[in-house]
């Protein structure tokens, strides 16, 4: 199965691939025009059924000028437009100064359906007319895509009443950099309608897609589950009345629920395909866990506009409703940023203060739920911005908009009743402890919290 | 679905027990950064399982898990021989303490036979009982939570533990380890019977007994229907048993001439009894059992639903299988890069300027710009309207094309300019910019820099100087000198 990803120069054909083939490589993608200059193939093997390869091809630049060319051509040759177009494609000497349009051309004609990609932010022009009237000409079944369609400057409405005047109905509305499930959906469901013995296929492979991002959605929500149990049993003792021990263990603490943070953040970069180094400028070193925000930073807090003495214990009505405002810092930078981590110092002093009777002479300090409030909606807000970014995005997340405290509280009900275990936490340095199974079952119950939270918020 | 194992690929036992080992292991230590395991399991043209499999294979857990596990076989094999040991001994010693002899040589047959396969047959009801009512997933998992508590306590270790539970996991929970553990109990029973059998024998070779059988309540019927009953089977094989005058001669006290060759029928029959009521059974059971548990054990494959497998699947199986190119560009078209240049733009007289809007929207204040007074072209996107429009346009000095920094530049407005160089001559043609405002206010400064750039580099290929290239907005200074009303 032959799919011609075509359309006009920089409308993002390249991006539709990656978007479609779930990689950030596929490729090369810039903001310059004619960046593809040859057919590349990407397979998609669908188990049990034939695969379906995808090509993108080099845009079509010069349409009006090459629908002229091949007018005069089919005069000149006296030959119907595929004839003529097939010479055209095969026969280097007739391609004039259209060899990049031959080779987009050339996929087409050999192609079993045609995904003709618009950038609905544009106006219809002449040019694009023309480019449609020769894609009619090459008699292969073609299916409008029309991406950036979330742009404010999104002209879909124009276009679909265009592509109807060319008897164009079939059009797909999906856009490369917000991905939507459902419009990856209906652009396969719409080839099989124009390929009716090739539904099988499509069928088959729309509900290996589903069922991928189900497990997706799975891995994800226990990722960040098991962060939380992590942090959650997270201990440290250190002497009472030991100031300088008080601080060394709060200090040891914050970086390890730091570090295990960015762990779970890579994890689920990783997951989802999306390329760390793209998100992370240069300055932020990534490799060494050595941020350029300082989390613990009384201005860097406030300029996240988080409040340190109103602390949101009880999800009060502003509850988390904070969006991390973040001009210039980009997706893993704003993930990273362990901003909520401040208020670890002053609830370590109060839950140690409440344990340290029980042992004598030491005292524990523990991470406490606003802590991990954060932690949770920050994670479950880079999950949410994951699962609707198209893989053709090319900026970073600028703004994670983290979840309202009211959506946290049956997740937080879970974790208040689960049972005090400090051998299931990884960051308490005893390997090998947290191979339990109910460790594992809370985990689960867990992430089926997160993901509820992540359903009920897309 | 991404369920189905390729047909014809099924992963051997050790692989599978890796897979969980390793599943236990990332479990709690989180998944490690090891790039080459997955790399190694990606390229691999197999499933989704094989791939898996090929993964836990490459990481560096592997090998001393696999240690883990020669050694919990060990272990395990050990404990087996020795129960069997155990059990045959014990079989010998209840066989031993069940001839109870009466006044020197009269051995109770029907005691004998009750003492030993009495609870062996109460136990095999119980475990036919336990097939059919009960789940062996409690058991189970009652045997191996114990067993991973006392692992835990005698050892933290990581690897182990996680070996411990994969073996919990293959071999004691489930329907396989339900049939592992019947195997077990019907292979220590058969010990146990083989044990017993082994020491009659000897007893019975060293010394001479005279079977007998009695009863207070019952009547001597129904120790012969008995009898013939538990005979019947014997029989058949063509072992030679007492027949009912013996059976009846037999009752004690003896109430009946008892014929020379009675012991003899009758050591016939107690052999016969408990090797096929007794060892036999068990034996048979026991293959089944460990039949069944393979075939079990074989069908168990990965439960790929579980959250680990689900974030290993994209990375070894991606969505894409594979990419290539098959066309490749074999132009190499190059773009000139062109730096930009003050633009040098003579003062003209107003009425000496025709004005050629092209792809662009009609500005807000009209079209053409109110203080413009040359000649308008008017704006289009039409290639056929070109020629006729150019033509117009020869009759003044100075062309100025106005383009939109809002699309992208492309070979056709290179073409369309190239076409205005060719009616007119160079040094009469400008190229006026729109709209850079409008980029740089929703893609920012380096995306508008870039798309200038595109613009200059493309205008520059079709020949217009980067001298009469101007970026400008609509009614900005610099627009009114090229409008031909400078001063």
């Amino acid at each position: 199965m032959k799919i011609a990803v075509v359309g006009h120069t920089n409308v993002g054909k390249t991006s539709l691939l990656r978007t479609l083939t779930r990689s950030v490589e596929f490729g090369d993608v810039s903001l310059h025009p004619a960046t593809t200059r040859h057919v590349e193939r990407a397979v998609l093997a669908v188990q049990g059924h034939e695969n379906v390869a995808l090509f993108d091809t080099p845009g079509l630049e010069d349409s009006s000028g090459l629908l002229a060319y091949i007018s005069a051509l089919k005069e000149e040759r006296g030959e119907d437009w595929v004839e003529c177009l097939s010479a055209f494609v095969s026969r280097q000497d007739l391609q004039s100064n259209f060899g990049q349009e031959a080779k987009a051309i050339g996929q087409v004609l050999k192609a079993d359906v045609v995904l003709y990609v618009i950038d609905a932010r544009l106006k219809v022009r002449a040019k694009y007319r023309d480019e449609l009237e020769i894609l009619g000409r090459c008699a292969r079944p073609i299916v409008p895509v029309l991406n950036f369609i979330m742009d404010e400057d999104s002209q879909a409405d124009a276009w679909r009443a265009q592509l109807a005047r060319v008897n164009m109905h079939a059009v797909v509305a999906f856009d490369t950099v917000v991905f939507d499930e459902l419009g990856e959906m209906s652009l396969y469901r719409k080839i099989a309608t124009l390929l009716d013995a090739k539904a099988p296929l499509f069928d088959a492979l729309i509900e290996e897609l589903q069922e991928r991002r189900r497990q997706l959605k799975k891995a994800s929500a226990t990722i960040i589950a098991e962060m939380l149990i992590d942090c959650l049993m997270a201990r440290r003792l250190y002497e009472k009345e030991d100031d300088h021990a008080r601080d060394t263990a709060a200090e040891e603490l914050k970086t390890a629920v730091r570090l295990r943070e960015k762990q779970a953040v890579s994890q689920l970069l990783e997951t989802h395909m999306f390329d760390l180094n793209s998100y992370i400028p240069g300055d932020l070193n990534f490799a060494d866990g050595d941020w350029a925000e300082d989390p613990f930073d009384a201005k860097v807090l406030e300029r996240f506009g988080l409040d340190a003495s109103k602390a949101m214990v009880g999800g009060a009505a502003a509850g988390l409703a904070i969006d991390l405002m973040v001009g210039g810092i980009s997706l893993g930078a704003a993930a990273l940023t362990g901003a909520a981590l401040g208020f670890l110092v002053d609830s370590a002093r109060r839950y140690g203060g409440r344990v340290q009777e029980f042992l004598s002479g030491q005292a524990v300090m523990k991470v406490d739920l606003p802590t991990l409030k954060l932690l949770a909606s920050r994670e479950s807000a880079l999950l949410e911005a994951l699962l609707h970014r198209g893989h053709g995005a090319q900026d970073p997340i600028k703004r994670l908009a983290l979840s309202k405290g009211d959506v946290l509280v049956p997740l937080f009900d879970a974790i208040k009743k689960l049972p005090v275990k400090p051998d299931w936490s990884r960051l308490n340095g005893e390997e090998g402890l947290v191979l339990s199974a109910r460790r594992r079952d809370a985990i689960q119950n867990l992430a089926g919290h997160i993901g509820k939270m992540i359903s009920s918020s897309s | 679905m991404l369920t189905p194992m390729g047909k014809g690929m099924t992963l051997k036992e050790e692989a599978l027990w890796l897979v969980e080992a390793t599943r236990y292991l990332e479990e709690a230590q989180g998944v490690g950064e090891e790039t080459t395991a997955l790399a190694a399991a990606r390229k691999a043209e197999i499933s989704i399982e094989g791939k898996i499999a090929r993964r836990a294979e490459y990481l560096p857990s592997a090998s001393q898990l696999l240690v883990e596990r020669r050694a919990l076989m060990r272990v395990f094999k050990l404990s087996i021989a020795f129960a069997l040991v155990l059990f045959l001994v014990l079989g010998a010693f209840a066989a031993g303490a069940a001839f109870v002899v009466k006044d020197g040589h009269f051995v109770n047959i029907y005691w004998l036979l009750s003492s030993l396969l009495g609870i062996h047959i109460l136990s095999l009801i119980i475990w036919l009982g336990g097939l059919a009512f009960g789940s062996g997933g409690l058991l189970g998992h009652l045997v191996s939570d114990i067993s991973f508590s006392i692992a835990r306590r005698v050892n933290s270790n990581s690897i182990r533990l996680a070996a411990v539970r994969a073996m919990m996991k293959r071999y004691v929970r489930g329907k396989g380890g339900l049939w592992l553990s019947s195997a077990l109990s019907h292979g220590l029973w058969g010990a146990y019977l083989f044990g017993a059998m082994v020491a009659i024998f000897a007893l019975l070779a060293t010394q001479r007994y005279v079977f007998i059988w009695e009863t207070t309540i019952l009547s001597s019927q129904s120790y012969e229907a008995l009898t013939h009953i538990l005979s019947a089977l014997p029989a058949q094989l063509g072992i030679l048993v007492p027949g009912a005058d013996i059976v009846r001669a037999s009752e004690w006290p003896l109430n009946g001439d008892v014929s020379p060759g009675a012991h003899l029928l009758w050591s016939n029959f107690l052999f016969a009894v408990l090797l096929l009521y007794g060892l036999v059974p068990r034996i048979l059971l026991c293959a089944l059992s460990v039949f069944l548990a393979r075939r079990y054990r074989r069908r168990s494959e990965l439960d790929l639903s579980r959250p680990l497998y689900a974030r290993l699947v994209p990375l070894l199986h991606p969505v894409v299988s594979k990419t290539d190119i098959v066309d490749e560009d074999d132009e190499g078209r190059v773009t000139e890069n062109v730096t930009a240049q003050d633009p040098d733009i003579p003062v003209l007289e107003a009425e000496k300027t025709a004005l050629l809007g092209w792809e662009i929207d009609k500005p807000e204040h009209g079209w053409p710009p109110s203080s413009f007074k040359g000649l308008d072209l008017g704006i289009f996107d039409e290639r056929a309207q070109l020629a006729d429009k150019l033509s117009q346009a020869q009759s003044r000095e100075r062309l100025v094309v106005v383009l939109s920094a809002t699309l992208s530049p492309d070979r056709g407005v290179g073409a369309v300019l190239s076409q205005c160089i060719q009616a007119m001559d160079r040094n009469r043609v400008f190229v006026w910019m729109v709209g850079a405002h409008q980029v740089k206010q929703k893609y920012g400064d380096a995306f508008m820099e870039a798309r200038l750039g595109d613009w200059l580099s493309t205008a520059y290929q079709a020949g217009v100087s980067e001298r009469h290239f101007l970026v400008a907005e609509w009614g900005d200074r610099a627009a009114q000198k090229i409008l031909g009303d400078g001063q």
